[in-house]
């Protein structure tokens, strides 16, 4: 045989070898369970409870986890803090199970400094190598928050190893100049229940509690009874938001006073004499309200008006300042606060003290100074870090980065390489939350279980054990030998009743919960406390006030390394894969700048550059920067995203809580002649005509009640009228309900294999959300004529309005598809046929309400992100329309298991993946044809209305429109 | 013949099984309709002669979407005593021994986008499993005996008046 006769015929068998290699492939095999595992059923997703521990609010939740892989979490129903509800960040701890740039095995630094891979037994041995060296010095532990048994465990350990420590139960957010004003006023620092739908007015001194301020799930469902209540005629209290910048939980208000920033206290001042006047008590010094009104840019007139309002609406509730108002008179600024509830009489009715929330355990941020004081000055051998990550959250003028140069060792625990990790000398990685045993207790008497709702994805171990070896192997014995063992003892249950508390999630008290008394305020102490200092009259020539928030979807910065927090748009600025600095649009002129231009942020502590986003709920005077952006080692999705403002603090503590000083910082602000546009996904809040998102006063609302809504008359169609014989499957969407958190969109990202399209794509507008949120202000004039505009009382009127694919009847999409890849379905719903589509766009051009989306690439999930993937859905690929399906999976699963037992459908039985985690329950999913179903009920509202109806398509989506004050 | 000629011959054959493999793989069809399995199970034993339950081992045949294959632990169940030294029962015996599950060859196969439930079939729809898998009490080495291809489907589904939905399948 000749060279070129080989060649040939190597090449044939070489393409049938490859053919046949192709014939074998795993999904032609079906392989069964060697041993098959108790109650797992293949094609069946197995429900574990466990406890969220993306924040310290401790949401209870259920993993929903199918043949070992987690696919989909959500709240569990019986939890007392959030009673099946999930928020955005919530959702997306899936993507920290499943984060591809997890750390994969233990590091350590090898002699060219740099972290490599090492077997456990070599960290383990390492470990107790530092723990004997560290002997006679001083060991520090700087940990996130825990309760029970692990934070016990860890104060055996510390205690059993290191004869000389210090430990800090570290948060960023841990409420200090709250639990200071309360430990002055009351002699207790514990932060109490904010009773939210027991109160009619809400004063909201910038506490962000519908989206980061102690327990936002929690308080979002106390929020949306209020709605309820108010709508219902139970009350007609107001909502009035006073900050310096409007954030999502001042856009649902319904008003907003302007107050310069740190002037929070003076206007709790001037409201509480206000208040004092008005129930003719005596006032300690009534001449004050004018001094204090003009110190905060608020006119004397809107103080008295609302000073009366709460002290008439009774019981109503004043929250305290936020994180952003930290200032260097935060503590007084919150006495200030209690005191104006307590002179209303509404201490210990809407403010129930008793059941301190465990965030009043936390560290305060002095000590973390005096960390770094004892590390600077080489106190500190040894040094661990568990879940907390200082050098992003401390400013960097604190000095963290030079002390931990100083000490010899840092051992972390985190489950991410981040800033501080990377600075480590050994990485023991932990177990993520829904892979570990564990317990947290928010509040006393509720104490959630967490137990490993998938195996360990990767060479990962539980903190707890490596504690509990490290100490038997040092010779002390703590009782136990893993981590699993110390949790059950801790927790003295008979062996059914522990299975029974995992089953359910947890350990909680009654429902029963105690009325509040009216309490006041030692007389010894009520006496008035100094008056603040007001703020300097102006920032300077050129300078605007740093104003640093909490980011809804980012927290402090710890989940920003999840795709879909990064890519579901901000609630407010609806800009994704970014930071931006909001400024007024007069500081704006001042500057010359545009959206998008970018704005130098100095102090004398750093420079930021970040491009502008014009806003006219800032106050003038305010640059207001959003925390948790801007990491420098924080993997594939945070790292070079966005800013950290953070460095421009002084990295000052607050006296006399010790809270790190966000705000009241003087900033220069210029720009420079660079362009860098937000990616911004909604690029206008005005509608045309009020028609999308509507309001109705709560007069209109009275009068729509009596006379009923006016029944649309069915229109001329030229087309078939669609038959549904069995089901008519719709929603109503509660617009009063709705507060805009972004839950639903993170749930349905979740649920449906949404791809993450990354920074680029969305500004190509190839985002590829089936849900969001659009948000839209009132086209109506915001104020009567009566009264003139005023900057300091504005009256909000901002609407958000989930938007989806509306399952119209006479559906656009559904005539122009040439291939019949878009039909209608038995049951009212829009069939998008992927095998069938050919990718025209015909049907996105046409349908009104742009909620189809395309897919340019077949787009990956980096593994093991794959791991996460629904598989009730097909992943789409390249070429293909997609759009919401109303869950189709769940209706589908729900019918088969109702007809398989013999018996209808129950209302609502299917619960779509949107509706099931609204903390605020606006959305509700069910069949149009049953005339006692809730969504036919809602449907019938006055309030009722569908989006462009008025082109005939006969939407299945009902939006129930949102109700305004007046 | 000419050596040469062979060779062409051999390369052409090659060629031609190469191209039909191809075909075969790209359409998606599968036409390997009995598959060789890694152990010559009898359905004709079990089901035919010994009479057992088709949901003895395909357990959840009528509760769930998928009808479940059976563990090697359940074949063990019976087969620790059943015939242990029959030369087929000895590759299960060396299976359960190693701790490798059998990888049986998948006769009856669905594309990706199509979602089945077997539930739904047999429960609601009160078939037959025959109906489907013909009469596997018969066979030795199991045999797909329907196309399985959506006009198969429909066919049935407008007969019993089944939804016709597309999402019923796809989505």
């Amino acid at each position: 045989m000749d060279r070129r006769r080989f060649l040939q015929l190597a090449s044939v068998t070489g393409a049938a070898a490859t053919v046949a290699g192709c014939a074998t492939r795993s999904h032609d095999q079906l392989i069964p369970y060697l041993i098959p595992i108790e109650d797992v059923i293949p094609g069946v997703s197995v429900e574990y409870a466990t406890v969220c521990r993306e924040c310290p609010a401790g949401c209870g939740m259920i993993a929903h986890v199918r043949e070992g892989r987690a696919h989909k979490v959500e709240g569990n129903p019986d939890h007392p803090i959030n009673r099946g509800a999930l928020c955005i960040r919530g959702q997306a701890s899936l993507q920290g199970l499943y984060n591809p740039d997890r750390i994969r095995q233990p590091l350590a630094r090898d002699p060219s400094g740099r972290l490599q891979p090492i077997p456990w037994e070599t960290a383990k041995g390492s470990l107790l190598r530092l723990l004997n060296q560290a002997q006679n010095n001083q060991v520090a532990w700087l940990g996130q928050l825990e309760t029970g048994a692990l934070d016990r465990l860890v104060d055996q350990w510390l205690a059993a190893v290191a004869p000389s420590r210090m430990r800090l139960r570290y948060e960023p957010f841990a409420y200090e100049p709250l639990r200071a004003a309360h430990s002055q006023a009351l002699g207790d620092d514990g932060l109490p229940d904010y009773r939210i739908a027991d109160a009619r007015m809400l004063l909201s001194f910038g506490a962000d509690f519908l989206e980061t301020w102690i327990s936002n799930v929690e308080y979002t469902r106390a929020f949306s009874a209020w709605r309820q209540a108010r709508r219902e005629g139970k009350h007609r209290g107001r909502y009035v938001f006073l900050a310096p910048r409007v954030s999502l939980t001042g856009a649902n208000a319904d008003e907003w006073i302007r107050v310069r920033p740190g002037t929070e206290g003076l206007v709790a001042r001037a409201l509480r004499h206000v208040v004092e006047a008005e129930k003719a008590m005596p006032a300690t010094t009534g001449s004050e309200v004018p001094a204090l009104a003009a110190a905060a840019g608020v006119g004397i007139e809107t103080i008295e008006r609302i000073g009366r309002e709460f002290a008439r609406e009774s019981p109503s509730l004043a929250l305290p300042i936020g994180f952003a108002g930290t200032d260097e008179q935060a503590t007084a600024a919150n006495e200030e606060i209690l005191r104006l509830n307590e002179a209303a009489g509404y201490l210990g009715r809407t403010i129930v003290f008793g059941r301190p929330h465990v965030l009043s355990a936390a560290a305060n941020y002095a000590a973390v100074l005096d960390l770094i004081q004892a590390m600077r000055e080489g106190r500190v051998a040894l040094l661990f870090i568990h879940h907390a990550n200082p050098l992003y959250t401390i400013p960097p003028a604190a000095g963290f980065t030079e002390a931990l140069g100083r000490v010899p060792n840092v051992v972390s625990f985190s489950s991410y390489l981040d800033e501080t990790t990377e600075r480590a000398s050994l990485v023991m990685p932990d177990h993520t939350p829904l892979e570990s045993w564990g317990e947290y207790s928010p509040r006393p008497g509720v104490t959630g279980l967490m137990q490993p709702v998938v195996s360990p994805v990767f060479d990962t171990r539980a903190t707890g054990d490596v504690l509990l070896a490290s100490a038997a192997r040092l010779g002390h014995d703590l009782g136990v030998r893993t981590w699993q063992e110390y949790l059950r003892q801790a927790h003295p249950l008979a062996e059914e009743a522990w299975r029974a508390a995992l089953k359910r999630g947890g350990i909680f008290p009654p429902e029963a919960e105690s009325p509040g008394t009216s309490i006041s305020l030692p007389t010894s102490r009520a006496s008035s406390p100094a008056p603040q200092r007001p703020q300097p009259p102006s920032a300077g020539e050129g300078h605007l006030f740093l104003h640093i928030y909490p980011s809804l979807h980012f927290f402090d910065g710890r989940t920003a390394n999840r795709p879909w927090a990064q890519e579901i748009p901000d609630p407010i600025s609806k800009a994704v894969w970014g930071s931006w600095a909001e400024i007024h649009p007069d500081a704006a002129a001042r500057l010359g700048a545009r959206d998008g231009d970018v704005l130098v942020l100095t102090s004398a502590q750093g420079r930021i550059e970040v491009p502008a986003f014009i806003r006219e709920e800032v106050h003038p005077e305010a640059i207001s920067l959003q925390l948790g952006q801007g990491h420098t080692h924080y993997g594939r999705y945070a790292t070079g995203t966005g800013v950290n403002p953070l460095a421009l603090l002084e990295g000052a503590p607050e006296t006399p809580s010790g809270a790190l000083v966000v705000s009241g910082l003087a900033v220069e602000v210029t720009r420079i002649p660079i362009r860098r546009p937000l990616v911004v996904l909604q690029t206008s809040r005005r509608q045309v005509s009020d028609e999308i998102a509507r309001s109705v006063t709560l007069a209109e609302l009275t009068r729509l009640a009596k006379e009923g809504r006016a029944e649309a008359e069915a229109r001329p169609t030229f087309y078939a009228h669609h038959p549904h014989p069995e089901h008519r499957w719709g929603m109503a969407i509660d617009l009063d309900r709705c507060i805009g958190c972004n839950a639903c969109a993170a749930a349905c990202y979740a649920e449906n294999n949404i791809p993450i399209v990354g920074r680029e794509q969305c500004f190509r507008e190839r985002e590829m959300a089936w849900l969001w949120i659009e948000n839209y202000v009132g086209s109506t004039p915001p104020r009567s004529d009566q009264e003139p505009e005023r900057a300091d009382a504005r009256k909000i009127d901002m609407r958000f309005l989930p938007m989806l694919c509306q399952q119209c009847d006479n559906a656009p999409c559904e005539y122009v598809c040439p291939v019949y890849a878009s039909v209608h379905s038995s049951e009212g719903l829009n069939q998008q046929v992927y095998n069938r589509c050919v990718g025209t766009r015909y049907c996105s051009n046409n349908c009104p309400y742009k909620v189809r989306r395309f897919n340019w690439f077949t787009y990956e999930f980096p593994e093991p992100l794959d791991q996460q993937l629904n598989p009730d859905v097909i992943h789409r690929t390249k070429g293909v329309m997609e759009k919401c399906t109303f869950c189709i999976q769940r209706i589908r699963r729900r019918k088969i298991e109702a007809k398989a037992e013999g018996r209808p459908l129950r209302d609502g039985e299917i619960q779509t993946a949107c509706q099931q985690t609204c903390p605020a329950e606006a959305i509700i999913f069910g069949d149009l044809n049953d005339p006692n179903s809730r969504v036919r009920q809602l449907a019938a509202s006055p309030r009722g209305y569908g989006v462009l109806a008025e082109l005939n398509t006969n939407p299945g989506i009902i939006y129930l429109a949102r109700v305004r004050a007046e | 013949m000419r050596r040469e000629a062979k060779v062409t011959i051999v390369v052409l054959a090659l060629l031609l099984v190469a191209f039909l493999l191809v075909y075969v793989a790209a359409s998606g069809v599968a036409i390997v309709t009995a598959p060789v399995q890694p152990i010559d199970f009898f359905h004709r034993v079990h089901a035919g002669d010994k009479q057992i339950a088709c949901e003895y081992c395909h357990r959840t045949a009528k509760s769930a979407a998928l009808a479940g294959m059976p563990s090697v632990e359940l074949c063990m169940r019976c087969h620790r005593v059943v015939i242990p030294h029959y030369r087929e029962i000895q590759k299960l015996h060396r299976y359960w021994e190693s701790g490798v599950p059998i990888p049986w060859q998948r006769v009856n196969r669905l594309p990706g986008f199509v979602y089945f439930n077997h539930q739904a079939h047999t429960v609601t729809g009160k078939l037959d499993c025959a109906e489907c898998h013909g009469k596997t009490e018969t066979m030795d080495r199991l045999v797909r005996t329907a196309p399985l291809t959506m006009g198969w489907c429909l066919d049935c589904h407008r007969k019993k008046r089944a939804s016709m939905d597309c999402w019923a399948c796809h989505r």
